[in-house]
């Protein structure tokens, strides 16, 4: 298994700039995703990876080796398509076979190899069958097989799940988390949906406009995003805006809605007067209790959720919304006047974007 | 203004995208299409304009002030207003004679001949078509699917062999005037059609299907949401139609009626079997018989009336440009999940519905009844049908060894031309669709303006550059035959593998690339096989049309009869005296049977895809 190494990469279609100083290390025998809006140029990059489009500058390693020239077919890259690209004149068995044939391997070997491949993604025994005779869900397991039978170094996954239905999908997230396992092979994961990137990534990269944002764990993006972009993107967030009023261990920011906020610094340092952005998740929020002195928002319920496990609460605060998930045992109206409180290292703090 | 850096940029494109199989591809496309189109043509032009070894407008000159050949000259005078008509014109429309009408035309000399004759057979083929199209497209009644098959039969003969039955038809005693005024006594007068009436008549029955045909294809791909929302705003009947449908349509309406321009324009066939009317001074015939053969030697006019010609018909090709290159070809399968607008007729739209298909279709079945009843001819005297019937004319076409070795011939060119352009086709639509090399807009138009050279141009063409080369005519005309078939069919066959192309997603390539195979291996082993049905489609309608192409045949036939074409056997059998329009017609039905053979085959690939049967 390979390492991936990718220096300023930068690509341009025309006027648009689709991958714009990418550096990333996508360690050996992880699961990476790039995860972004569509458009943001990350399919883009795993194209790159695979050979399929050339950077205009950059570079990209396999471990040491510099393939930034090499041809697709010369990286020993397994690439599985967001359409399978299952080719309609062939067998199940003979789709995957190709890869085999082209390394001119005996036959024996081959059906060999086959069957283990059809095995491991559970598809034993459909080997004869041609691919528009199986379900979305078998299709994609076929492009899967196809491409790790040639033992390839990385596996490239372009938004594989993004054709099965919702149920399909979480199967297949799973089948894919423990086939990659199974395996340790390196695998680069593209994907639009932050649920699904949270769920099966050890590292992901958020990608926006051609240019990285953050990486991390997915722990360490959620908790920490470093960008109101990434706080919008991934999960949800209560978005308020203020002006810092103090600076130190404790940041004091004076919301647009009257009200002061208590945050810890971050990542970022302010300076007094500085325009911000306040960011909040919704289970960060809870009912006021009387013993809290900070951090308290006098706001009116304006619409109520119910999500099973909790209530989704939408409340206005002086003309900022306020999004907030919490215990299903309290009954609320709405027009109802709550206080809402969040503790003061719940607060993210980001430089308002201009 | 030469720009270094972005040369540099194009030699980088050109290394990446192109590796050894993409270059011999192209290489050889652009060979062929040098030497045997352009280069050609571009000797025409030269030819045309040199006079006495010198540059000179001498011929076009000549050719503007004659009035044989411009019939209404612009004289300019001393007084107001300064310009004058003069116009010379010989012919009237209509003569009576006898208990005969006879309807001709007006001979304005030979170009404005053309023009006008293509201009009318363009108009009335426009309005006949598109009507058609519409009702086919928007309504339903009984019977409706018999009526389509039948509508298209105009397509499976070439106006040449049509021309040979219709003369037979519609002449003083023909089957028509014998029916009518003889035995029914429902007309007041004979009615003959000769001259120009003849050549527009006969035109507008085989072209009509062509705006038939792309306006159809319109009228079944506009939204239908967006006449719907039409309609919500309150918009109905013609007013609708006027506003929304007709406009929509009209990119197809327009498109099949350019390309019926250029088909008229450059027809041969049909002056040929009318050459004793008028219908023999027009352009085509009049270059045609300025090529003397067997010398191959050409009077130096023909140059110049072959530019003419062709102005007139790449004038026409720039106007659809957008919509003949492969581009910009949209395929009309595409989204087929809508709900067609098309409703019931109501009892009185049916009617006028009935009646306008029965009379069309009666019209337009002329020249294949005439054909059908003068191939079992024996004997026709002065009857309504022939006086004597056999089935003899079929096996003399295939006993007498110059019929036979005709029709030989003629298979073995196409083949081979078929062969060619399937092995250069498959190979130009890869590269337009699949590399992005710069200047593969040129090689796109260049691979589809075969449609609108005429057949006598390139020929000409072929005779002033190849005479006194190893190529030459006078030696053996099958080379040049088969490379003429080659440039002038190569559209449809390029069209289907390019539609093929754009329905097999580049992922397909890219997933063989990315298991470790070549660019060749996946060429030959996923992109091939992949294409290969529509390759198969299109390749049988370039044998077809190449089978029944008349004017290069025409010509090179002329040059060395032992290996002319059947087409150019049909001409020659038809003068003989006897029975020789009776072979001609049982040639004609052989080919029509041919042609009906491969284009049910071949629109059973391609699902009705229009634009690949007319090569647009």
């Amino acid at each position: 298994m390979v390492k991936i190494i990718s220096k300023d990469i930068t690509k341009l279609f025309g006027k648009v700039v689709a991958c714009n100083k990418i550096n990333l290390d996508m360690p050996d025998g992880r699961l990476f995703t790039l995860l972004g809006p569509s458009g943001c140029g990350k399919t883009t990059f795993l194209r790159i990876i695979a050979g399929f489009e050339n950077p205009d500058e950059g570079r990209i390693l396999f471990d040491k080796q510099n393939i930034t020239s090499l041809q697709p077919y010369e990286r020993s890259t397994g690439m599985v398509f967001q359409n399978y690209a299952l080719w309609p004149h062939m067998s199940v068995f003979e789709n995957i076979a190709y890869g085999l044939k082209v390394q001119n391997l005996d036959k024996k070997e081959i059906e060999k190899r086959v069957d283990r491949a059809l095995n491991l993604v559970q598809l034993g025994g459909l080997g004869e069958r041609t691919p528009f005779q199986l379900s979305g869900g078998q299709q994609q397991r076929v492009a899967l097989a196809r491409a790790l039978v040639i033992e390839p170094k990385v596996l490239l996954l372009d938004e594989p799940l993004s054709n099965l239905d919702a149920k399909l999908r979480l199967e297949m997230r799973h089948e894919i988390m423990r086939i990659q396992r199974e395996l340790g092979i390196t695998t680069v994961y593209v994907t639009h949906d932050q649920e699904e990137a949270l769920s099966i990534s050890d590292r992901i990269a958020i990608m926006k406009e051609g240019r990285i944002q953050q990486t991390g764990s997915p722990q360490e993006i959620y908790n920490n995003p470093n960008s109101v972009f990434v706080a919008d993107f991934i999960g949800q967030s209560t978005f308020l805006p203020g002006l810092i009023t103090q600076t130190g261990k404790i940041l004091r920011i004076q919301l647009n809605a009257g009200v002061t906020l208590q945050a810890k610094p971050g990542i970022h340092t302010f300076k007094k007067g500085e325009k911000v952005m306040c960011a909040i998740r919704p289970e960060s929020f809870t009912i006021e209790k009387p013993t809290e002195r900070h951090n308290k928002l006098q706001c009116k319920l304006t619409s109520i959720a119910f999500l099973g496990k909790s209530n989704r609460v939408y409340a206005d605060l002086e003309g900022e919304n306020i999004v907030a998930e919490l215990e299903p045992e309290k009954r609320f109206k709405v027009g109802q006047e709550v206080t809402l409180h969040v503790p003061v290292d719940e607060v993210e703090v980001f430089p308002a974007e201009k | 203004m030469f720009n270094l850096g972005s040369f540099m940029d194009d030699m980088k494109t050109l290394r990446r995208e192109m590796d050894t199989l993409s270059w011999i591809q192209l290489i050889s496309v652009i060979i062929v299409f040098s030497f045997f189109m352009v280069f050609p043509l571009i000797n025409i032009i030269t030819t045309a304009f040199t006079y006495q070894g010198a540059p000179s407008f001498y011929w076009f000159n000549l050719i503007f002030t004659d009035p044989f050949y411009v019939g209404t000259q612009i004289k300019f005078s001393g007084t107001f207003p300064f310009l004058a008509l003069d116009i010379h014109s010989t012919g009237t429309l209509f003569t009576q004679v006898g208990n005969t009408l006879y309807i001709q035309g007006i001979d304005l000399g030979i170009v404005v001949n053309s023009l006008v004759v293509a201009f009318l057979t363009t108009s009335i083929s426009t309005i006949v078509g598109t009507v058609l199209a519409f009702i086919m497209a928007r309504y339903e009644f009984a019977g409706k699917n018999v009526f389509r098959t039948i509508l298209l039969v105009p397509l499976i003969s070439s106006p040449f062999v049509g021309a040979i039955g219709i003369q037979r038809m519609i002449g003083e005693n023909g089957v028509i005037n014998k029916l009518l005024f003889d035995v029914l006594h429902v007309l007041p007068t004979k009615i003959v059609l000769d001259g120009f009436a003849a050549l527009i008549f006969i035109q507008v029955l085989n072209f009509y299907s062509i705006v038939y045909l792309n306006a159809y294809s319109s009228f079944v791909t506009i939204d239908p949401s967006l006449e719907e929302q039409g309609e919500n705003l309150g918009a109905k009947g013609f007013d609708l139609f006027r506003t929304i449908t007709f406009p929509l349509a009209l990119p197809g309406v327009w498109a099949g009626s350019i390309l019926t321009f250029i088909l008229s324009i450059e027809d041969l066939g049909t002056p040929v079997v009318f050459k004793a009317s008028q219908a023999a001074k027009t352009l085509t015939f009049e270059i045609f018989k300025r090529i003397f053969s067997p010398t191959g030697a050409i009077d130096p006019i023909a140059p110049a009336l072959s530019v003419i010609l062709l102005i007139l018909a790449i004038l026409g090709f720039i106007s659809i440009r957008r919509y003949v290159v492969l581009r910009k070809y949209a395929i009309v399968s595409k989204g087929g999940q809508r709900r067609p607008r098309s409703k019931q007729a109501t009892t009185k739209q049916a009617v006028i519905i009935y009646l306008f298909i029965i009379i069309l279709l009666s019209f337009a079945l002329i020249p294949h009844v005439g054909v059908f009843l003068l191939s079992i001819t024996e004997y026709w005297g002065n009857t309504l049908l022939p006086t004597k019937m056999t089935l003899n004319n079929y096996s003399i076409i295939f006993t007498d060894p110059d019929i036979a070795g005709s029709i030989f011939n003629s298979i073995f060119s196409s083949s081979i031309a078929t062969l060619i352009i399937v092995v250069l086709g498959v190979g130009a639509a890869y590269i337009i669709n699949r590399k992005k090399i710069p200047g593969r807009d040129i090689l796109d138009v260049l691979v589809t303006m075969p449609v609108a050279i005429p057949g006598i141009v390139l020929g000409i063409g072929y005779f002033i550059m190849y005479l006194r080369t190893p190529l030459s005519p006078i030696i053996n005309p099958v080379p040049l035959l088969v490379l003429s078939y080659t440039v002038r069919k190569f559209p449809f066959t390029v069209r289907s593998a390019y539609a093929g192309l754009q329905q097999t997603t580049v992922e397909m390539e890219e997933a063989s690339l990315n298991l470790g195979a070549s660019k060749v291996r996946t060429f030959l082993r996923i992109t091939l096989p992949l294409i290969a049905i529509s390759v198969l489609a299109g390749s049988m309608l370039s044998f077809v049309y190449a089978m029944s192409e008349v004017s290069t045949s025409l010509l090179f036939g002329d040059v060395n009869p032992s290996y002319a074409p059947m087409t150019w056997m049909i001409k020659d059998v038809l003068v003989r005296l006897g029975a020789g329009p009776f072979f001609a017609s049982a040639l004609g039905i052989l080919l029509m049977i041919i042609q009906i053979i491969i284009l049910i085959v071949s629109t059973r690939i391609l699902k009705q895809s229009v634009t690949a049967l007319t090569g647009l």
